[in-house]
């Protein structure tokens, strides 16, 4: 988890909330130690003003690449997924 | 800093400073302990009116040469801003109808500066001996044999220190971190998260001055779940003859963002036009967890003041009153060795919240929810044009709001059954008859 700096108003919900006590709260600010971060999103759920984002080290959607799918039967894939051209 | 004080006080918000600053003034070794580093400096989300509705809390509250006066408990907190004095409360529903309060002489509240008030206090406090120690977290208190033992966390480097003192006061406030280490934690019940979000607006043309406006309804969001609040402010540094600032807060349960919300309101929702030319001077924001009271507040030598122990809030000066209270009893404690009861009775008996019911019938509301914005846009302007005596308050004015709505009913009745069948079956028939008799109990005084 990051946090906005310019975008956090230091009301200082998610300091002590922290399971891992990253979050320290300097000059009226959150500031989120990343090496400790565990991105449980505890803190990003309680940001009133959505200053707290993830840097997608984990990404929450995963989409295989089933081109090489032999048991792939046409159209059954969602239109919004494009599959690489051979 | 010392390792061992007399008193702890964690959290310097109103109740924390008032307590400290009691006590210090009575001669005792106080530490206090803060999470900011200036604390005068606010960034959560707050109203700070002064509601001089009498028998607010157990106490009446007014403005006497610029200070807050606090009849009952007999003291005078020292102010140095400016005061806004609010003459209307109005429900503005999406449709731009409205039901209006006023109180032209005494105002419906006063609306203060909370970074003035907190600087006030906090020089009051230096003044009398307190030791303040800033970025730092309370952490755990808990009662050992001749004491407490407070365990710190700075929030700046994130080590441990450990304080010991005679009587330890939790002022953190509606999520405190001390009340949730003790065992009166475990009797509470958990309702809900909130967030909110606020801003300080310059610019705004307000058809409505000095008027407290809530929106009603569900159209001012696009998710429709959202409170809506506005108020007129001033400013910590406004000079006298300022025109105040406009406060506009947002609430939502969790799962939904406030200040999305707020955006949404401001830029596109139905009152958009009021804010084409504001300019955003501060931001706020809050995370409440609702819980219910603890009844009572002092467990060993851990006390409890303030929203730390209260249903939602307490209000800045109730906070204080709660403050002054929980130290008057505490030094009595520690002169005679008595127990907290003169405080506790006194919190259970003035807080409403802790009476039976009262929180219940504070969710269940006025069933205005459970109404389509058109039917809202229909009840009000019934009342559009009218005026009732009031204040803002969450105790008289809800039944005030009963009341002008059931005065109109049989005309609902004859233009829209369907609206009245709803009011009466949300408002059960024995609440609308003592309401229509005017036998309310709060009116009484009760």
């Amino acid at each position: 988890m990051r946090v906005e700096r310019d975008v956090c108003v230091g009301c200082g919900a998610c300091v002590n909330l922290c399971p891992r006590l990253a979050i320290r709260f300097i000059d009226n600010r959150s500031y989120i130690d990343e090496l400790s971060c565990i991105e449980c999103g505890t803190c990003r759920a309680a940001c009133g003003v959505d200053a707290i984002f993830s840097d997608c080290r984990f990404p929450s959607l995963v989409l295989f690449n089933f081109a090489s799918n032999p048991f792939e039967i046409p159209g059954s894939l969602p239109e919004e997924v494009k599959l690489p051209e051979k | 800093m010392k390792n061992s004080y007399d008193c702890v006080v964690i959290g310097a918000g109103p109740a924390g400073l008032m307590t400290a600053k009691t006590l210090g003034e009575a001669g005792q070794d106080v530490l206090l302990v803060d999470i900011k580093k200036d604390i005068p400096d606010v960034n959560r989300c707050c109203c700070t009116m002064l509601i001089n509705e009498p028998n607010t809390h157990g106490d009446t509250f007014r403005i006497v040469d610029n200070n807050i006066h606090l009849e009952k408990t007999g003291i005078t907190i020292r102010y140095t801003g400016q005061w806004v004095k609010m003459v209307k409360s109005i429900r503005l529903t999406p449709g731009g109808n409205r039901l209006t309060m006023v109180n032209e002489e005494e105002g419906v509240a006063h609306p203060y500066s909370k970074n003035v008030l907190l600087r006030c206090l906090l020089e009051d406090a230096q003044a009398a001996g307190v030791d303040v120690l800033t970025e730092t977290a309370g952490v755990k208190a808990e009662n050992v044999n001749g004491g407490v033992r407070v365990l710190l966390r700075g929030t700046r480097v994130r080590s441990l220190k450990e304080v010991r003192c005679k009587v330890a006061v939790a002022a953190d406030g509606v999520n405190s971190q001390i009340v949730k280490g003790l065992d009166l934690f475990k009797q509470r019940k958990f309702f809900t998260t909130f967030h909110v979000a606020s801003y300080f607006l310059e610019g705004v043309e307000n058809p409505y001055p000095n008027s407290w406006i809530t929106f009603v309804g569900k159209g001012h969001t696009p998710h429709g779940r959202a409170q809506l609040y506005m108020l007129p402010k001033h400013l910590p540094d406004a000079k006298p003859g300022d025109e105040p600032i406009i406060d506009i807060m947002c609430g939502t349960p969790i799962g939904f963002t406030a200040k999305a919300a707020l955006d949404y309101f401001l830029r596109q929702g139905k009152f958009a036009h009021w804010f084409r030319n504001a300019r955003v001077i501060h931001t706020a924001s809050a995370v409440l967890n609702f819980y219910t009271c603890i009844m009572n507040p002092a467990e060993g030598n851990i006390v409890a003041v303030g929203d730390a122990a209260a249903f939602i809030e307490t209000y800045c000066q109730s906070a204080m009153m709660y403050g002054y209270r929980a130290a008057r009893s505490i030094l009595n404690v520690l002169s005679t060795g008595k127990g907290y009861e003169e405080y506790t009775n006194f919190w259970r008996e003035s807080f409403e919240y802790c009476w039976p019911g009262e929180i219940e019938k504070a969710l269940r509301g006025f069933g205005l929810h459970t109404m389509s914005d058109e039917e809202l846009d229909y009840i009000f302007s019934l009342t559009d044009n009218e005026e009732y005596q009031g204040y803002v308050s969450e105790n008289t004015a809800p039944d005030i709001m009963k009341k002008a709505i059931l005065s109109h009913l049989d005309q609902m009745k004859k233009e829209r059954p369907e609206v009245a069948k709803k009011i009466e079956q949300h408002w059960t028939a024995t609440d609308t008859q003592s309401l229509l008799k005017g036998g309310l109990d709060r009116e009484k005084g009760k």
